[in-house]
């Protein structure tokens, strides 16, 4: 089954972990889990609730449920969406165990590729001194044990790797060989959009393992790239696995909310799934940030799944939402209520400039396997985007 | 030889999903056991695979029957029984 999604393997590079086949068939068989539970046991989420949930709810409130909140309180006690639910959340669990088995017996060897690693094509600077957000300390975002943060040795790089191989298994393939379709579908955009737009300097939020961050080194040659996160493991791994690959990024231990760049150092910031793991007040700060930071006339783009007001039918909102309750991501329901030109009002980006778009995934390849729908454990599976951003104002005095 | 023992549950509370937790565990229990019952088949079919003459796409193609028929055997015990209420249900629904 997993092998009708993952058209080509896993891109190697230098300090990708390597599996043996007892690792690969547990990887494999998560993969093949997840995809059975979106094709073939989540439909029946959406009969249980148009059969149970639906008309029992209207019984006693005299009303279909109106909106995804009123969609949750009919389906809280519905057996079928429990019993998914909790197949869900073993999934999550059992992929994390499962990349974590390879990690754990070549730790030694990664965190010896990460120290060896001087091609000099970027930077890696640390700041151990760095205080970590309590919205990354309060919970395990993802259900991923230890976080993106937490070092398990000196130099560690383990959760980085853990996370480039888990990605890999979670989208079942559909980001492409180098789980880079977020970074390719954003550059898609902005050079369609955008095709006059030459950043001279770029920076992404939250860059974590470097997914999304190669394909703007291909798209923007001539750039100086910079790429922060508050977390040094998937940052070591992020420089080994970038230098491995041959892309010049700088990497840096720092938070989007106060960085140390100087005021206008860039024409063009970028984020990938970073909002939603963050909070309502730490948003508030990156937005000041992303003003600061810009250049008169900049860009910002941010990529996540759709908010809710986007969504038709509050069942589907409904579903989308499951990662706030069942998969460790607290602001997920926050961030998926954001209002773009509201946040361009607020902190002062040119309202007119301000746009909300579907794009499509990059990867075409995937497409016939996709199911059309958010739903947890299968991200990537709607093949397309959400899209939101806004420009500074040009007028802006220097 | 460095040994590193990484932290095995995701900080956060757990969700209950049924009103007996031993059935929470229960089912972890059966998912895990399911893994492994998977790679050890993986590991039979590596043997036949090394002691087989037959092409790769042959093999393949087994591969796949095998992991098709290994998920209706999953769902058989863990799931059939809920979908087949609900397909009843619409069933009887439709013909309403």
């Amino acid at each position: 089954m997993c092998a009708q999604v993952a058209t080509e393997p896993q891109r190697n590079h230098a300090i990708l972990p390597q599996s043996l086949s007892e690792e690969t068939s547990r990887q494999d068989f998560v993969r093949a889990f997840k995809l059975h539970l979106a094709h073939n046991v989540a439909p029946g989420n959406r009969l249980a609730y148009e059969l149970h949930a639906a008309p029992e709810f209207e019984k006693s409130h005299g009303q279909r449920p109106a909106d995804y909140a009123q969609v949750r309180e009919a389906m809280r006690d519905e057996p079928f969406y429990n019993f998914w639910s909790a197949m869900q959340r073993n999934s999550q669990e059992m992929m994390w165990r499962a990349c974590q088995l390879s990690v754990e017996r070549q730790a030694e060897t990664l965190i010896q590729r990460y120290r060896e690693t001087d091609a000099g094509h970027g930077t890696l600077t640390l700041d151990p001194e760095l205080p970590l957000p309590n919205y990354h300390k309060a919970v395990d975002i993802h259900c991923m044990p230890g976080g993106y943060h937490t070092e398990f040795a000196p130099d560690d790089v383990a959760n980085g790797a853990v996370y480039d191989r888990a990605v890999w298994v979670y989208v079942m393939g559909r980001m492409g060989p180098l789980n880079d379709d977020m970074g390719q579908s954003t550059v898609n955009f902005i050079k369609t959009v955008h095709p006059e737009f030459r950043p001279s300097r770029i920076l992404e939020f939250g860059c974590g393992v470097g997914h999304s961050t190669l394909p703007y080194a291909d798209a923007y040659p001539d750039a100086e790239f910079h790429a922060i996160d508050v977390a040094a493991p998937v940052l070591r791994y992020a420089h080994a696995r970038a230098e491995s690959l041959g892309k010049a990024v700088h990497f840096s231990q720092q938070n989007a909310e106060a960085t140390n760049f100087p005021d206008q150092s860039f024409d063009l910031i970028v984020s990938h799934i970073f909002v939603h793991e963050t909070s309502h007040k730490a948003m508030q700060n990156v937005m000041r940030e992303t003003y600061r930071l810009l250049k008169p006339g900049g860009l910002v783009v941010h990529l996540e799944t759709p908010p809710y007001s986007q969504m038709k039918d509050p069942f589907d909102a409904f579903i989308l939402d499951w990662d706030t309750y069942n998969n460790n991501e607290p602001y997920w329901q926050g961030s998926h209520e954001i209002d773009a030109g509201e946040m361009a009002r607020e902190f002062g980006f040119d309202t007119e400039s301000t746009f909300e778009v579907m794009q499509p995934s990059a990867f075409e390849q995937a497409d016939a396997h996709r199911t059309r729908t958010f739903q947890g454990g299968d991200f990537a599976g709607a093949g397309v985007w959400y899209l939101w951003g806004m420009r500074k104002p040009a007028d802006v005095e220097v | 030889m460095m040994t590193v023992n990484m932290q095995k549950a995701a900080r956060g509370k757990r969700p209950k999903y049924f009103d007996d937790e031993a059935i929470d565990r229960c089912l972890s229990m059966v998912m895990a056991l399911a893994q492994e019952v998977w790679v050890m088949r993986e590991r039979c079919r590596a043997r036949v695979v090394w002691t087989s003459a037959a092409s790769y796409a042959t093999l393949s193609k087994l591969r796949m029957s095998e992991m098709a028929t290994f998920w209706n055997w999953v769902s058989f015990w863990v799931v059939r029984r809920a979908w087949f209420d609900l397909k009843e249900l619409d069933a009887l629904a439709r013909s309403q």
